[in-house]
């Protein structure tokens, strides 16, 4: 039954014209009865994964943060690393979609939805970890601006505080540029609904939108104003994460390369990520025809260039802590590089900046085996630049009687592993019942390349 | 035209919503809206699956006030930001941080820069909507299948019913005429008034009540009394692991925290050697003098009069013939069991050595309780000294007096 | 419904209203009065107390109104409060605490009748107001729950719960049986104490049973500095040093400023005397095996083979009699030994440079020998002290008043060959622990299976107790009356604090109770002992006010010297240097966290990293860097130590400074019967680990290693012919600090370029010639504000000084602000992760070649920035800038972020990563409970903490001032830390006081600020260490 299902991916699209077929093409992976068989088996391991993350919250809740393995003087580990990973991994969504918007390039339609989404899972991922880190996880909301029971406010001056308003506004405006960007979808899916149920919930989402042309000029300068609105706001996002670091005083982290840094970064490591995904969901749901070779290389040149722009970074970093003179500063340098956690810097170091330059080749970049195994390691590369950043500048800092080494604990996997399942199980949710391409945006890019026929 | 063609009035079983027309291409669909416009329709709009390019100029839409909305939301945001920081970490509850003036422009700016672009946002996206008068929940239009393809590849012209210019035969003309496909009448949909479906507003409605009770149950909890104590799930440091004076110890049978001085032992400080000072004792017996340690002068005096105000008056009164107020009421109650007070002033109490009189401020006589671990030995003595002033005065006689003063008594008589 | 009833067949001895339970109107009371409110109490004060007593009495009750409910309290307010109490308000009583014959007097703090914080008593000569860890730490003690719970039988290690009552039906027919037998076959062993009333007892007893024997036994023993002095004069003499008149003091093998007698008085006096200020300073050389705190602050060490310190002796006193001025009766001299080591260079010329300076100072030098040294070195230094004329000027003795008693070795064997032979029917053992660490060569446990009836006495049910009979609870001494003497047999009151817990006997009450004394109570039995220094009960009430019977101690005695035969040297002791396995020395010292054994289930204690490597929870071998290159061994490798025919496995520490070819063991660990913490197990214990887990199987299960199987009679504390084999395996050991522990070279080199940077050091020339050299040490930009300051801090200013000049890294300071600040315990594998609490922590570090390393303390404590970097990135506000300039830390703000801790360049801050005090929520643990200071917050599961500068102290003084309408006097305020350091290194005080002394010492020459060049502006300043090294050597 699957199977035949599995089939129905590769029949041809339904529609008298090319403008039917393209929303054929794309609807019909929400339409259909039973996804594919691969959906399955992933969805299962992903919520599995997301049962770990409960789990390991859960008992966290219960004992205390103690149950990983930070330590004295590495009381920031994988927790904030995971933070920072994740808001990362958050920011090729919304630089898609907005700033390739603004520019103008036509080739981001393909991808421009699954990306939104991704973006705004990663942030969702993201916004656990300030949460469950802090000694009282039952108290976060105290960051927020509401008197607490102490009838005090928050500390403006924290960049911690910065961070909550950085990324929680972050998140607001692309669940907004998401949802925007769905509702003429939204309607044409409640259009050729088969069921009630269906025809009522996508119809309520799709606020009853039927496509009025006065409707579409407001909404079009909405979105691109959005747009605009994005593109400082993706800056600023990884700009403000990278003054936890950059106006703390330690050696390592008091860098003011680090907002620019930060953000390249957080773009490399987020293309990476949309492609990672793009590439098994356009094989699973016959989206071939949309999302075309074409796309994934201009992201994988994305990422080629965004990943010397790291490395600049990481060799900056060495000459400034050269230059500036700071014996404490340099010392902290050469020992990530050499030091005890060496392992760990070279495996950033070349995951994030020899590898991708591989690109460099038309042929890795347009080959799907070798853009999956670069954009993987990608990922844990980057994921080893935030670890290196926290742990080595802690591990070492200016008393060496308090130098330690930090060991993680088996609920710091168990942790990480689960804010993936989270991740994956609303990405795999999205594939399934919205549309992962944004098909007006297509059709309006198709009616005006093919000039109306 | 020689004359103006008679206006026909549609005959039907619903009353006409207007006529729907379908184009097939986005430039079909131009053409016809430029035909309608030029006709100088008002009530009509066209409808397609994504922006088709040229339309507003062919309908002639105005450009939209949305910019300037989010222009305004934006500072609204702006100002938010920058004047809340200011207000709550400079005015409302200074911080002083790392000795840094209790409020600087350049740590506000980050939260300042998100507010603001927050604030844009959340007007571009509900001021669009606004502005699309959605949600919109029903449509005449839906009620013709035909139209449902308005989300996937068709285009239409709707002209309404309502619009002044309209005709339903010339404007059929008029639109069959533009390259439409298609024509048809749209008639007003009974339905489209009563918006939701019945079950579908049971469902809300019954979420909505049961959203009230968390409320409900709040406003009785503040109205009600119980004997229990109040919740608090998370312990916190409400109560710690220490104890505190007077408390409970299930370790000792008594139960009591607090453990009794030991038989012998002598606190520092403590040590009350001279028993003239502590005990109103000289060799065995009470004293007739107050101890040397014990200045009689202006200050102690008051220091005595003072404390006796605060410990004595009650019973004793102000000066010390036992009408204090606890008396008084003890009287008026006709209280059984009541010692009064005795008179300090009176002859008996006269003659009594000052040492004894500590001894009785010490460890008390009859129903009068020793005030020994209340009052210092020095502030018992200023007392003692403050009582021999008040018994001199009410046994005062004229040779004691001074000069002016015994003037003053005469005059004054 | 009544758990108390329950409760009521386990007795919690207390001596008054425990009748009450159970009583058929206290349960019907309950039912009616306990559901009304407080409010509505019967009038008339004696019901009101009934009510009180039966509202306590029902707390069982109040418990069950836990749960996720705010919970319900009672107060219990005394009905007659005596004079001068006010409740919450901290009392002080002096007492003095007795420790292996020899006592120091004490100040006690006192809340609502309970002990919570040991200091010193200024009153007393041994004290002078400072304390060391195992006073402070003796709270702790008094309340552990795993004491000995009342009286009781053993058999077969099975405890039968019994009664006092039974007790004494139980002995009364033995005592008549014995009295009738003249005492024969009764014995007693006891350990040592000073009291002048348990030798009346003593006396008393022998005299009613003249066949009856008392021993007394310490395994770690000062006796041979008797017997040296038995050796050297005839007589048994003490002596005692005066370090601030020297000019020279060389110490061989002798760590007279740590672990040994009198150490708080003789760090205090050498002190005195490295003042660079003064214009002078003496000098310290050293000769020892193993790093000791006196290494840590000597101007020269040379580490040395225990074994070789008699042949430097004898080396020294044919130098210094030979040449000096040698009276008539003290015979030759020593020839010049012929000892292989003696010719090597390092040796030759450090030996040479000695004797030189000695001579050099006649009268104003000290030579001194430690403890463990076996008599000849003592007596040798004896002569060669007299020879230089130092008697009388820096060296004064008292005759031993313990001296007719039989030294502790011969004492053991005795009773021994006795037990074994049968002729022992009943034994009494008062305190001490004899089955766990007599010599092994006695065979006490066998033995004692020989004694017909044991009657144990102690504070723990331990191993002794598990091979007695009769358990009886022993009074702590915060419990009970008795007295003591100093070093000089200064007489000291031991005045109790609160009821014996347990309901036990102390000493003298329980001998009373043998020989059914008609006087029973310990206040009387003191009081009869000294009626005739103290007759008058007024003489007796000041004496016990004060805590000590002042002028009482001693008269010096002007010893006469005998001559000595020649020193005989074995072959080993004639050695050279470099030796192979097999004939390695092995090197035994009490340990300075749980002495021998006895503080095992103390968890301050046991957290307290140790003096030189920060090694907590455990013991390990300690092996020079060289040595462990030659027999393979790394750290914390597991390795078997085969010596006189026993072997343990213990792991290996790479010890710098350690002497080549000798190894060092701690004892005291690897108890098997002892409290919870001291078993490291979790039963009951919060959050200490199940040390089974990691340690393996075996003994090894245990908290540290037990080395007194490798202890004999003849082998005493040190000795050669020892083999270390390594066993392959690894185990981790808790360290709070591993800075020596680093393996990659990036990071050595990196400590050896800070440390001079961080712990600045000058030599006493440098300092003549400029004061100021340590605030050249690191070069910086002039350090400006970039804003305007928001307050000028004009009220008050606190600050604090530390003289690195005059720390000897004791660790005091640790224990008085865990028990100040009621720091948690965390428990071993907690250590291991790096998550210990202490927020004062004495950081070590090592200079130059890691054999023969220089030693550097740093106390490390918050340092109170005024540009606190750790404020500014709180999110919530929880740690901010009083008006005073502190850096004030808010728990019930804090939700943990643990950002401040980031950005705290001195890393002091200290973080809950678990709620340390779970423990505590268990019935049994209430005891422990009382331990606290009530003034301190107890901080819960994931809040940060840190030094406060003790702010309680500050705000008590600044509240009583407030009241009197005074000035705050300097020297008013005094933080725990300050309180109790023996030397005084640390000043407190304000900043904005013209004539305070932390004033003056910070604008000194010698201050600087660590780390100052951040512009953080720490209100903590160090004062640079100044040594006075010998040119010739240097």
């Amino acid at each position: 039954m699957a199977a035949a299902d599995y089939e129905s991916w590769y029949q041809p699209p339904k529609g008298d014209s090319e403008i039917a077929k393209l929303t054929d093409v794309v609807l019909r992976v929400a339409e259909a009865k039973r996804p594919p068989i691969g959906w399955y088996v992933a969805f299962t391991l992903a919520v599995g994964m997301l049962g770990i993350l409960g789990i390991s919250i859960a008992w966290l809740f219960w004992t205390g943060i103690g149950v990983w393995g930070n330590m004295h003087p590495v009381v920031w580990a994988w927790d904030i690393t995971n933070f920072v990973f994740w808001v990362g991994i958050g920011h090729a969504g919304t630089l898609i979609s907005a700033i390739l918007f603004l520019l103008r390039q036509p080739w981001r339609t393909a991808i421009n939805r699954a990306a939104e989404a991704m973006t705004i899972f990663a942030v969702m991922c993201a916004l656990i970890f300030p949460g469950i880190h802090i000694g009282r996880p039952w108290l976060p909301y105290w960051m927020l601006p509401i008197p607490n029971q102490m009838n005090m406010w928050p500390q403006f001056r924290s960049p911690l505080d910065w961070d909550v308003f950085a990324v929680s506004t972050y998140f607001t405006v692309s669940l907004l540029f998401w949802y925007v960007g769905l509702i003429p979808d939204l309607a044409s899916l409640r259009d050729r609904a088969t069921t009630t149920i269906r025809r009522f919930v996508y119809g309520a989402f799709a606020m009853g939108w039927r496509g009025s042309s006065r409707q579409w000029h407001r909404y079009e300068r909405a979105y691109l104003i959005l747009a605009a609105l994005s593109t400082p706001l993706v800056l600023s996002v990884h700009s403000v994460v990278s003054f936890d670091f950059a106006t703390a005083q330690l050696p390592g982290w008091h860098t003011t390369i680090f907002p620019p840094y930060f953000v390249a970064g957080a773009i490399f490591s987020g293309f990476a990520m949309v492609v990672t995904l793009l590439v098994p969901a356009r094989q699973f749901f016959g989206l071939k025809g949309v999302i075309e070779m074409r796309h994934l290389e201009a992201m994988n040149k994305v990422i080629l260039a965004t990943g010397t722009m790291v490395g600049y970074a990481y060799a900056m970093e060495f000459f400034i802590a050269w230059y500036g003179g700071s014996p404490y500063e340099g010392f902290i340098f050469f020992n990530r590089a050499f030091g005890p956690y060496a392992w760990a810097y070279w495996t950033m170091v070349s995951c994030n900046v020899i590898f991708p330059q591989l690109y460099w080749f038309k042929g890795v970049r347009t080959s799907l085996v070798g853009m999956m195994i670069i954009n993987v390691l990608v990922n844990v590369g980057m994921w080893f630049e935030r670890f290196v950043i926290i742990a080595t500048s802690l591990h070492r800092d200016f008393v060496p009687s308090s130098w330690g080494y930090y060991i993680p604990t088996k609920w710091d996997f168990l942790t990480l592993t689960g804010s993936f399942g989270l991740f994956f199980t609303l990405f795999l949710l999205f594939c399934r019942y919205l549309p992962m391409v944004a098909v007006a945006e297509v059709k309006a890019q198709h009616a005006h390349t093919h000039g109306g026929h | 035209m020689s004359e103006a063609p008679k206006k026909t009035k549609h005959t039907g079983p619903a009353p006409l919503h207007g006529l729907l027309a379908e184009y097939e291409t986005p430039n079909a669909l131009i053409h016809g809206a430029e035909k309608v416009r030029n006709a100088g329709f008002r009530d009509w709009d066209t409808f397609s699956p994504f922006p088709v390019h040229g339309i507003d100029g062919a309908m002639g839409i105005k450009a939209t006030i949305l910019p300037w909305l989010i222009l305004g939301g934006g500072m609204t945001g702006f100002t938010l930001a920058l004047g809340f920081q200011w207000w709550a970490n400079g005015v409302d509850y200074p911080f002083l941080i790392s000795g840094k003036p209790y409020w600087s422009v350049p740590a506000n700016i980050p939260i300042t820069f998100e507010l603001t672009v927050l604030f844009a946002a959340l007007t571009a996206v509900f001021g669009m909507l606004a502005l699309n008068k959605l949600p919109q929940p029903a449509h005449p239009l839906d009620l013709r299948d035909r139209f449902s393809r308005a989300t996937d590849d068709r285009f239409y012209v709707l002209v309404q019913a309502s619009d002044p210019a309209f005709d339903e035969r010339d404007t059929r003309a008029l639109l069959e005429q533009s390259g439409a496909v298609f024509v048809e009448e749209v008639p007003e949909d009974a339905a489209s008034e009563s918006e939701l479906p019945r079950g579908i507003l049971y469902v809300l409605l019954i979420i909505a009540a049961a959203s009230t009770i968390p409320f409900a149950m709040a406003a009785y909890a503040r109205e009600s009394k119980t004997t229990k104590t109040r919740f608090d799930i998370i312990p916190d440091m409400d109560f710690q692991q220490k104890f505190k004076g007077q408390r409970m110890n299930t370790f000792f049978a008594d139960k009591r925290a607090d453990r009794p001085e030991l038989e012998g032992t002598v606190a520092v400080g403590e040590l009350h050697d001279d028993d003239h000072l502590y005990a109103g004792k000289v060799n065995g017996s009470f004293a007739r003098t107050f101890p040397a340690a014990i200045k009689i002068d202006e200050a102690t005096m008051n220091r005595g009069r003072e404390r006796f105000g605060i410990y004595c008056t009650p019973c004793h009164g102000q000066v010390g013939e036992g009408d204090g107020m606890v008396h008084q009421r003890a009287t008026s109650l006709a209280e059984g069991t009541w010692v009064p007070p005795s008179n300090i002033t009176e002859e008996r109490v006269r003659l009594i050595p000052v040492g004894e009189l500590f001894n009785t401020v010490t460890n008390g006589v009859r129903n009068m309780p020793g005030y020994g671990h209340q009052i210092p030995a020095e502030d018992r003595w200023a007392i003692i000294l403050y009582v021999r002033a008040l018994q001199k005065s009410r046994a005062a006689e004229l040779k004691d007096l001074s000069e002016q003063e015994r003037e003053s008594l005469i005059r004054g008589g | 419904m009544s758990p108390v009833s329950k409760k009521s067949d386990k007795p919690t001895y207390w001596r008054s209203i425990a009748e009450l339970e159970g009583r058929p109107e206290f349960e019907q009371f309950l039912e009616h009065e306990f559901a009304e409110p407080v409010s509505d109490l019967p009038p008339t004060s004696d019901e009101r107390r009934r009510f009180m007593q039966i509202m306590g009495a029902s707390f069982a009750f109040a418990g069950l109104t836990t749960g996720c409910r705010w919970e319900q309290d009672y107060i219990l307010p005394q009905t007659r409060r005596p004079e001068g109490l006010i409740p919450g308000e901290p009392r002080y009583y002096t007492t003095s605490m007795d420790m292996g014959g020899y006592a120091t007097g004490l100040l006690a703090k006192s809340y609502d009748g309970r002990p919570v914080k040991i200091e010193g008593n200024p009153n007393h000569p041994d004290s002078l107001g400072a304390a060391n860890v195992f006073h402070q730490a003796s709270v702790l003690e008094l309340y552990d729950p795993d004491r000995s719970k009342g009286f009781g039988t053993y058999s077969g290690g099975k405890r039968t719960d019994s009664s006092k009552d039974e007790f004494i039906k139980a002995i009364k027919p033995l005592m008549a049986a014995h009295r009738s037998s003249q005492g024969k076959g009764f014995r007693i062993l006891a350990e040592s104490t000073s009291s002048r009333t348990v030798a009346d007892m003593k006396r008393r007893l022998l005299a009613a049973l003249p066949e009856a024997k008392w021993y007394e036994y310490e395994p770690v023993s000062a006796d041979n500095i008797r017997l040296g002095s038995e050796l050297a004069f005839g007589a048994a003499y003490r002596p005692n040093y005066a370090f601030d008149k020297a000019a020279i003091v060389v110490s061989l093998d002798s760590d007279f400023l740590g672990s040994e007698r009198a150490a708080i008085r003789n760090a205090q006096s050498f002190m005195q005397g490295r003042m660079p200020e003064k214009g002078e300073m003496s000098r310290l050389y050293i000769i020892e095996s193993a790093y000791s705190m006196t290494g840590g602050v000597a101007d020269h060490r040379l580490p040395l083979r225990s074994e070789f310190v008699k042949a430097v002796a004898a080396a020294l006193d044919a130098g210094i009699s030979g040449k000096g001025s040698p009276s008539a009766e003290m015979g030759p001299a020593q020839a010049r030994p012929a000892a292989a080591f003696l010719e090597d260079p390092k040796v030759q010329k450090f030996v040479a440079a000695i004797e030189k300076e000695l001579l050099a100072n006649k009268g104003k030098s000290i030579v001194i020998a430690g403890e463990q040294q076996p008599p000849e070195v003592h007596a040798l230094v004896h002569r060669i002290n007299a020879v230089l004329g130092n008697v009388g000027s820096t060296i004064t003795y008292y005759p031993d008043f313990t001296a007719d008693r039989l030294p502790h070795k011969d004492a053991i064997i005795q009773l021994g060959k006795e037990m074994a032979s049968g002729a022992v029917d009943t034994l009494v053992i008062i305190g001490g622990n004899p089955v766990y660490n007599a010599p092994a060569d006695v065979g006490f446990d066998a033995a004692l299976a020989k004694v017909k009836n044991t009657i144990r006495v102690g504070l723990h049910e331990d191993e002794t107790t598990m091979k007695s009979g009769w358990q009886v609870p022993l009074a702590h001494y915060l419990e009970t009356w008795g007295d003591t003497r100093g070093y000089d047999g200064t007489i000291g009151i031991q005045q109790p604090l609160i009821a014996p817990l347990y309901g036990g006997p102390s000493v003298i009450e329980l001998i009373a109770l043998l020989l059914d004394d008609s006087t029973k109570e310990g206040l009387d039995l003191v009081k009869r002992t000294l009626a005739a220094s103290m007759g008058d009960d007024r003489l007796w009430r000041k004496a016990v006010h004060d805590g000590v019977l002042l002028g009482s101690g001693l008269a010096p005695v002007q010893p006469v010297l005998k001559p000595l035969g020649a020193i005989a040297l074995s072959d080993r002791e004639k050695a050279g240097v470099a030796v192979g396995n097999g004939q390695l020395e092995l090197t035994l010292a009490p340990c300075p966290k749980v002495h021998d054994g006895r503080y095992a289930n103390n968890g301050w204690l046991q957290e307290l990293p140790d003096p030189v490597l920060k090694l907590t929870w455990g013991n390990a071998a300690l092996i020079g860097p060289a040595t462990a290159k030659e027999l393979g061994v790394d750290d914390q490798t597991l390795v078997k130590l085969t010596m006189n025919g026993a072997t343990i496995t213990i792991p290996a520490i790479i010890a710098p400074g350690q002497a080549p070819g000798s190894v060092r063991v701690v004892l005291g660990y690897g108890r098997t019967a002892v409290g919870v913490v001291g078993i490291g197990s979790r039963l009951d214990y919060g959050l200490i680990e199940d040390y089974a887990a990691e340690y393996g199987a075996g003994d090894l299960e245990l908290v540290g290693v037990n080395a007194y199987p490798l202890k004999t009679t003849e082998f005493g504390r040190f000795g050669g012919g020892l083999n270390v084999q390594p066993t392959g395996d690894t185990m981790k050991l808790a360290m709070t600090q591993m800075t020596h522990a680093i393996k990659d070279k990036i990071g050595r080199d990196e400590v050896q370029r800070r440390v001079p940077e961080l712990v600045r050091e000058g030599t006493f020339e440098e300092f003549k010639e400029k004061p100021a050299f340590a605030q050249e040490k690191v070069e910086h930009k002039a350090l400006l504000s970039l804003w305007q300051e928001p307050v000028s801090y004009d009220k008050h200013k606190w600050g604090l000084s530390i003289d690195l000049n005059k720390c000897t890294g004791c660790n005091a300071c640790v224990v008085a602000c865990v028990s100040e600040n009621n720091i948690p315990v965390v428990g071993r594998s907690r250590v291991i992760q790096g998550r210990e609490m202490q927020w004062i922590r004495i950081d070590v570090y090592f200079r130059g070649e890691p054999d023969e390393p220089e030693l550097a303390y740093q106390p490390l404590t918050c340092h109170q920035c005024e540009h606190a970097p750790c404020e500014q990135v709180c999110p919530v506000g929880a740690t901010m800038h009083s008006r005073e300039g502190l850096n004030d830390m808010v728990y019930n703000r804090c939700i943990g972020t643990r950002y401040c801790s980031n950005n705290c360049p001195y890393k002091v801050r200290r973080f809950n990563y678990f709620n340390f005090h779970e423990e505590l929520k268990l019935e049994k643990n209430q005891t422990k409970k009382m331990m606290f200071n009530p003034d301190v917050t107890v901080r819960f599961r994931g809040v940060m903490e840190k030094c406060t500068f003790c702010i309680q102290r500050i705000q008590n003084v600044k509240i009583k001032a407030k009241n009197t309408r005074r000035a705050i006097q300097d020297g008013e305020i005094v933080t725990a830390c300050q309180q109790t350091c023996p030397t005084g290194a640390i000043v407190f005080g304000d900043l904005n006081d013209e004539k305070s002394r932390v004033r003056a010492l910070q604008n000194g020459p010698r201050s600087y600020a660590m780390l100052e060049e951040l512009n953080v502006r720490p209100r903590l300043k160090y004062l640079a260490r100044v040594k006075n090294p010998n040119p010739e050597l240097s």
